[in-house]
């Protein structure tokens, strides 16, 4: 299977020192995937109601830098969604639930990696996420019931705007050694577990207009949780034969 | 460097992008199997309290109160004509019942959570910013408690009052429409003006029309 993957990514290059050169380049790439999302309740009556998964496509931004060998720290701007669906009974009919948010999200994963050879480095990762809503919907249908269909858009009478998460996953990375650059693709699978409260301030104080019944009280909390599979593609900031940026050592692009 | 500020800039623009999201004041609330429970049912207890134990479950019979978590909307105008005398607790040589009483037009709004604000307009006009609601399905139950003046010539009396609706929200208006009003408290009586409604007496009224359909009809100019 490596030996495989070298074939496929480039030549694994065996100078030892070269090999060190690499793997402390600074790099910054695109990374994007699918974000698999649920909300936790801790409502008694909501925790038991049937939830689906949502599958979204998310996307961004990082930069990796090198520490050491072994150790990176790889901050990333990413596009990300969530949410949930949750199917019911009320009144006698079947109502589906919607909920998808959209926000950017600042992460500082820490990367541990295992350098099994020169093109394939596995590592895990854990590191915070935080989180700012900039958008989404909330839907509800409920054919030839009282509440009918409604959507409305998310805002801070419906969400909170902030989140704070960890994430913590696994991964490869693999060192494609192109005509005059290196190119690293990393394939990442994690779980991102949201600490924050979803609900909003107002909809806790019962303050928000809620559209499709004529009273409600908000009990309980309501969490982010997500699984999401990355790939990304990223580029170290120097050509082959130039001199190698450090982090760390010699900072040459701080 | 260049990274940083390129990071910066980034978020910064995702910042500002999420500064402009829709910002109104709707939510769209998922509901367990039985929906939630609001405990303003307090104040309702306050009101049925002030009755003398032994005539609340009479004054139970004749006004409908209606449970549930979710009461229907019951935002609109409506005219109660006519409005008639029903029962009380008070003598009937100090309030003669079958009585029909000049017309009431109520308007209910901004509702939700199960509160709303209301206009009662009878003699003058009363603004109510907080009607507590309950009820299920078609029917409800408004209520609020308020402190009264009452002039007598040059005299006034102060009192605290319970105030009651219930009725069926119908296309038409509210059906079976009823409501109650609760002495709760008395100040100032030393000249004794209402002794005769002491404490704990009710007046329970209706809508005297087919069905006790309270109208709706837009009768509220600002």
């Amino acid at each position: 299977m490596l030996a495989m993957s070298a074939e496929m990514f480039g030549q694994i290059r065996m100078n030892n020192d070269r090999r060190v050169l690499v793997s402390k380049r600074v790099s910054m790439g695109v990374k994007i995937g699918a974000a698999d999302a649920v909300m936790e309740f801790t409502n008694e009556q909501l925790k038991n109601l049937t939830r689906s998964r949502v599958i979204h496509p998310v996307g961004g931004i990082y930069v990796e830098l090198p520490v050491t060998r072994f150790f990176s720290v790889s901050p990333e701007l990413m596009f990300m969604q969530r949410g949930t669906t949750v199917s019911y009974k009320w009144s006698g009919h079947t109502t589906d639930y919607r909920l998808d948010s959209r926000s950017m999200d600042l992460r500082v994963p820490l990367q541990f990696y295992w350098v099994a050879t020169n093109v394939f480095k596995p590592y895990v990762f854990v590191g915070p996420d935080l989180s700012y809503v900039i958008g989404g919907k909330i839907s509800q249908e409920q054919p030839g019931g009282e509440m009918g269909n409604n959507e409305i858009e998310i805002g801070e009478a419906n969400m909170n705007k902030y989140d704070v998460s960890l994430l913590a996953g696994v991964g490869f990375r693999f060192d494609i050694n192109m005509d005059k650059r290196y190119l690293y693709v990393k394939i990442e699978a994690a779980y991102n577990h949201g600490f924050l409260n979803t609900y909003s301030q107002r909809e806790m104080d019962d303050a928000s207009h809620s559209v499709n019944v004529s009273a409600y009280n908000v009990t309980g909390k309501r969490y982010n949780r997500s699984f999401e599979v990355m790939i990304s593609v990223g580029m170290p900031f120097y050509k082959k034969g130039e001199t190698c940026s450090y982090f760390g050592k010699r900072r040459t692009w701080w | 460097m260049k990274n940083i500020r390129l990071f910066v800039i980034l978020f910064a623009t995702a910042f500002i992008l999420g500064s402009c999201t829709k910002n109104d004041d709707t939510t769209l609330t998922l509901l367990g199997s039985e929906g939630y429970v609001v405990n303003y049912d307090k104040y309702l207890h306050d009101i049925l309290s002030a009755i003398p134990s032994s005539q609340v479950n009479a004054f139970k019979e004749k006004l409908r109160l209606y449970e549930g978590n979710i009461p229907p909307k019951v935002e609109g105008e409506y005219v109660v004509a006519p409005k008639n005398r029903v029962a009380s607790n008070v003598a009937a040589s100090n309030w003669l019942l079958n009585v029909h009483e000049p017309n009431v037009y109520l308007k209910f709004s901004d509702q939700h959570n199960r509160v709303a604000s209301m206009i009662h307009y009878e003699e003058f006009i009363t603004e109510i910013d907080t009607v507590y609601l309950r009820g299920s399905g078609e029917r409800f139950v408004a209520y609020y408690i308020e402190d009264k003046e009452i002039e007598y010539g040059m005299y006034k009396v102060n009192i605290k009052r319970g105030v009651i609706y219930s009725g069926r929200i119908s296309d038409e208006g509210i059906k079976y429409l009823q409501y109650a009003s609760v002495i709760m408290d008395v100040e100032n009586n030393s000249h004794g003006f209402i002794d005769t409604y002491p404490v704990g007496s009710y007046f329970i009224y209706e809508d005297g029309s087919y069905e006790g359909l309270a109208e709706r009809k837009e009768w509220y100019n600002d």
